[in-house]
């Protein structure tokens, strides 16, 4: 006699079950002044979370086709900006009810006598749901299937202290054609103290200086990295264009008194549409 | 008598005016808000295989309506990062029931039929982007593997996506 | 010789401007809807102890007075992003700080009378929602919001 096994694997769950965690905001950054944070988490969903919350330490990288990569370091070496040896979380472990609010303190507690900068670290929230019960079951057989489901959430945090400056140099701006797309990379180095965040802009413009595609994206500078923006090209004349490339210090995702004012770069390339 | 009632007159008259005029007075306080940018990731369906048969492999494509699916939200064109940590195995007591060949696909709207980019869920970061309105959806698909005796029970596993902002 | 002498009543007349001159509002507290996440309402009730707004005034004992508020339907935000704000009937009261005064809610859209039957000192308060949108752009939003009294 066959049996038939009804499995299913809750990679997430059921329809009107939701389970996750929203996290606010996305970045955090702490004074030495204050020493002191937060980090606002809302359950969407119907049933209680488990959340619970740790540091790590992780900077963005790229790598060879300009994909942004989160490295992380377990154990950074003393050369490296960490703050997170300094952070706890006050509850660093709570179940959240149905589309309740938990805020989590964050308080750090740095060494005697570090110099003025810039230090990092990376939150990681994970959310937990309570195991599901499968749908359509063999209950008759007595098989059913628990499952558990956990979604992770890292956002940077940054802690400062004294005066930190921040800028950007931009090189090797260069394009290629990839399918339907103009692909362009360029490298960021940052300047100064802190990390640069900003937003990165782009407009291919056509001999009569019309703006035929453009793109724009949120950018975080730790170290140097050499990322890939695109801009389709379906549609598009063949002929010359000129790609227009510019940093601001500026972002509409984050309170304009957490950014670092920089000035912004700016740089142009020759670009030609087959 | 006259020029008394004149001056009662008068002041009557002054203190109807004065007291006619409604004395105003106002103070002002601040209406005042914070508005954060969040990031969310939720579980939105599970990757339900349905009936599985004893020796008998089952396949369930990213595509598929019962494949495993993510909503998250964030800032709009935002880089973001994925990584799986999945099982290798659903455990009921000491069975074992083999899952893998993991499959899956990211896009900016809700339908993978079409524009979904592929990729491996693993450990390895998967570089996605949130779409213009914020938006991510993450659809994941697998293969189970029952053995031809697999023993019935209650499986077990646990899936965590993790998706990291720069 | 005529003697003038002063009705009573004309006294009173006399009388009336000190009193006013005693009746004043002081803006004690903002309404602080607090850091709110793109998506999802926010409501700060008036009996909020921290988070609504708060006047107090101040008048002799027998004062009645008329209360307006004036309260925006937006805030205003970085860039020129608006938020905007529901402040609706229910979101306010008025009450003496006497033992025995109850809260007595009322629309702020509308004018309301007060009477200092039982001590000299009354508080407002008032709350209101918000629902930042999805596209919200983050930051600090603000706007004003006056008490008014009229003392006839």
């Amino acid at each position: 006699m066959s049996r038939t096994l009804t499995l299913m694997l809750l990679a997430a769950p059921l329809p009107a079950v939701a389970q996750g965690v929203l996290v606010a905001p996305h970045a955090v950054f702490i004074d030495h002044r204050t020493r002191s944070g937060w980090v606002q988490l809302y359950n969407p969903g119907s049933e209680a979370t488990e959340v619970s919350i740790e540091a790590l330490f992780g900077y963005p990288i790229t790598d060879s086709i300009g994909h942004l990569e989160l490295r992380t370091i377990e154990k950074p070496d003393s050369t490296m900006p960490s703050a997170v040896g300094w952070i706890q979380a006050f509850p660093r472990r709570t179940v959240i009810a149905p589309q309740a609010r938990q805020t989590i303190r964050l308080l750090v507690t740095p060494p005697a006598g570090i110099a003025d900068g810039e230090y990092w670290a990376r939150l990681a929230i994970t959310a937990k749901g309570s195991a599901v019960p499968v749908s359509g079951a063999d209950t008759s057989q007595g098989i059913t299937v628990g499952l558990n489901l956990e979604v992770r959430t890292i956002i940077p945090m940054v802690y400062r202290k004294g005066s930190v400056t921040t800028g950007l140099k931009v090189s090797s701006l260069r394009t290629s054609m990839e399918a339907d797309s103009l692909v362009i990379r360029a490298r960021l180095a940052r300047q100064g103290s802190a990390a640069y965040l900003g937003t990165v802009r782009g407009a291919l413009v056509d001999a009569t200086g019309v703006s035929r595609g453009t793109f724009e994206s949120p950018i975080s500078v730790y170290y140097d990295i050499d990322p890939r923006f695109a801009i389709g090209t379906t549609g598009l004349a063949s002929g010359r264009y000129l790609l227009r490339f510019s940093v601001t210090s500026e972002r509409s995702d984050i309170a304009v008194e957490q950014t670092l004012k920089a000035a912004t770069v700016r740089d142009s390339i020759e670009v030609r549409i087959r | 008598m006259h020029r008394w009632a004149k001056v009662s007159t008068a002041v009557v008259a002054a203190c109807v005016v004065a007291a006619s005029n409604a004395s105003a007075q106002s103070a002002n306080i601040n209406v005042t808000a914070n508005v954060l940018q969040a990031i969310s990731v939720t579980g939105f369906r599970a990757l339900d295989f349905g009936n599985v048969f004893p020796g008998v492999n089952k396949t369930i494509a990213p595509s598929a309506a019962t494949s495993g699916r993510f909503d998250a939200t964030g800032q709009a064109a935002a880089n973001v990062n994925m990584t799986f940590t999945l099982p290798v195995n659903l455990v009921s007591g000491g069975n074992n029931l083999p899952i893998g060949t993991w499959t899956g696909c990211w896009d900016t709207d809700n339908n993978p039929a079409a524009g979904c980019t592929n990729f491996t869920p693993s450990a390895a970061a998967s570089a996605t982007t949130f779409s213009a309105g914020g938006a991510l959806f993450v659809f994941i698909g697998g293969t189970v593997s029952p053995a031809a005796n697999q023993a019935a029970g209650a499986y077990t596993a646990t899936a965590t996506l993790t998706l990291a902002y720069f | 010789m005529h003697r003038a002498t002063i009705p009573a009543t004309l006294l009173s007349l006399i009388a009336a401007p000190a009193a006013v001159a005693q009746v004043s509002v002081t803006g004690i507290r903002d309404l602080a809807f607090g850091f709110l996440t793109l998506g999802i309402s926010s409501t700060v009730l008036p009996s909020d102890p921290v988070k609504s707004a708060q006047w107090r005034i101040t008048a002799p004992v027998g004062q009645r007075i008329q209360i307006r508020l004036t309260v925006p339907n937006q805030l205003l935000g970085p860039s020129g992003a608006t938020l905007p704000v529901s402040i609706n009937n229910g979101d306010a009261f008025v009450q003496g700080t006497w033992t025995g005064s109850v809260p007595n809610s009322f629309n702020p859209g509308s004018n309301v009378n007060f009477n200092f039957t039982g001590g000299t000192q009354a508080i407002i308060r008032l709350g209101g929602q918000i629902t930042p949108a999805a596209n919200q752009r983050p930051g600090t939003y603000t706007n004003t919001a006056v008490c008014t009294i009229t003392v006839f």
